[in-house]
């Protein structure tokens, strides 16, 4: 009994650590580029922007809020929770993000979710942004929405934009 | 009684074509359960380690067969929304790598070495680790590339941007898999073994 098999095949062991290495010291790098990249660029801090925020509850009805003093460090997730009520669940390390469930009382279900779209400076159209909430700061953009919909499918390329008959593009 | 004698016992029933269905329909079911319990935690699921313990106890077509379906059905019925297309596409390819990551170690010394005898069960979780580890990395590599697919001008920045922005992701999911690749996965073998649950190699 007591057969070394780490000592029986020496090499093969090596290659799986040293690939497992590799692997790790990757993540870590592209972890490091992810916190980079969503941290606040300089300068933001300490100046105040414009953003327009259109809530639309997707029975007819919404809001657009215009707040002139937005905090230019602050993220989606702030400037929501400042502008309405937000019900959202946290998942904490490594992802710390937040998911919006509800809206000024108007909760996801089964059947309807809120989607998060801004206008892409670039096509002057909407489209559903590809990160989270917590990932969107105002250095990029300026006008953005919830929008209510039905839940037929995470092939955001299928929904309608926040605003009926407004242009739309898949990509930013 | 030797641990191998068991096995080969036990080897013909499994062997059934019939018995297999039953098998990739039982572990498709734990994959489904565990994925629905497991709802609220981002991106860690026991799933992948019963896709590999599939494939490494019964086979690559019981594995591939499990990976195929358990995501083809968590992708449809999701408590996020049914996947589009693409993403679809895109895990139930991933999800066979670990079948093939199950297979591939079936059939290497580290499971004959173990199975004769050896009481390196530190070292075998060790190993069940790191190959879990380059399993989920394979796997978060392929998705997050097909997740920014047709959402980038090229494919080289399909790759980056998708890594990038799913980093805080697959760390929860390679750091998850590392955790149950190195206590679930061995036990689980030590005990079907023991049980004569195994098909020979």
């Amino acid at each position: 009994m007591g057969l070394n098999i780490v000592g029986e095949h020496k090499v093969l062991f090596a290659v799986l650590f040293l690939v497992g290495a590799g692997i790790v010291v990757f993540q870590a790098g592209a972890y490091y580029y992810y916190q980079k990249s969503s941290a606040c660029p300089d300068p933001c801090q300490g100046s105040t922007i414009t953003v327009e925020t259109l809530i639309n509850y997707g029975n007819g009805t919404g809001q657009w809020i215009n707040r002139t003093d937005v905090p230019s460090d602050w993220n989606f997730y702030q400037l929501s929770a400042s502008i309405s009520k937000v019900q959202a669940t946290y998942y904490g390390p490594p992802t710390s993000e937040h998911l919006v469930t509800g809206i000024n009382g108007v909760q996801s279900n089964g059947q309807n979710f809120w989607s998060l779209w801004a206008v892409c400076q670039k096509s002057k159209a909407w489209f559903a942004t590809n990160v989270g909430v917590d990932a969107i700061h105002f250095t990029t953009y300026h006008t953005l929405a919830w929008y209510y919909q039905a839940t037929n499918s995470q092939d955001s390329s299928a929904w309608n934009p926040p605003v009926q008959g407004a242009a739309k593009v898949n990509a930013c | 009684m030797t641990i191998t004698a068991v096995t080969t016992t036990g080897a013909s029933a499994l062997d059934r074509p019939s018995v297999k269905v039953l098998i990739v329909a039982v572990f498709t079911a734990l994959c489904l359960a565990t994925d629905y319990a497991m709802t609220g935690l981002q991106n860690i699921k026991v799933m992948d380690t019963l896709v590999f313990l599939a494939a490494f106890l019964f086979g690559f077509r019981s594995g591939i067969g499990v990976a195929l379906l358990t995501r083809f059905i968590f992708g449809l019925v999701n408590p996020f929304g049914p996947a589009d297309p693409i993403t679809l596409l895109f895990v139930m390819i991933g999800e066979c790598f670990f079948a093939i990551a199950g297979a591939a170690l079936r059939g290497t010394f580290a499971v004959s070495s173990f199975t004769r005898g050896s009481r390196d069960y530190g070292r075998f979780s060790i190993v069940l680790s790191l190959v879990g580890l380059q399993a989920t990395f394979a796997f978060d590599i392929l998705t997050n590339f097909g997740s920014w697919l047709f959402e980038t001008s090229s494919l080289y920045q399909a790759l980056l941007v998708g890594n990038i922005v799913g980093a805080p992701f697959s760390v929860a999911h390679e750091a998850s898999n590392i955790v149950f690749f190195a206590t679930i996965a061995p036990a689980v073998v030590v005990a079907a073994t023991r049980l004569g649950l195994r098909t020979p190699q």
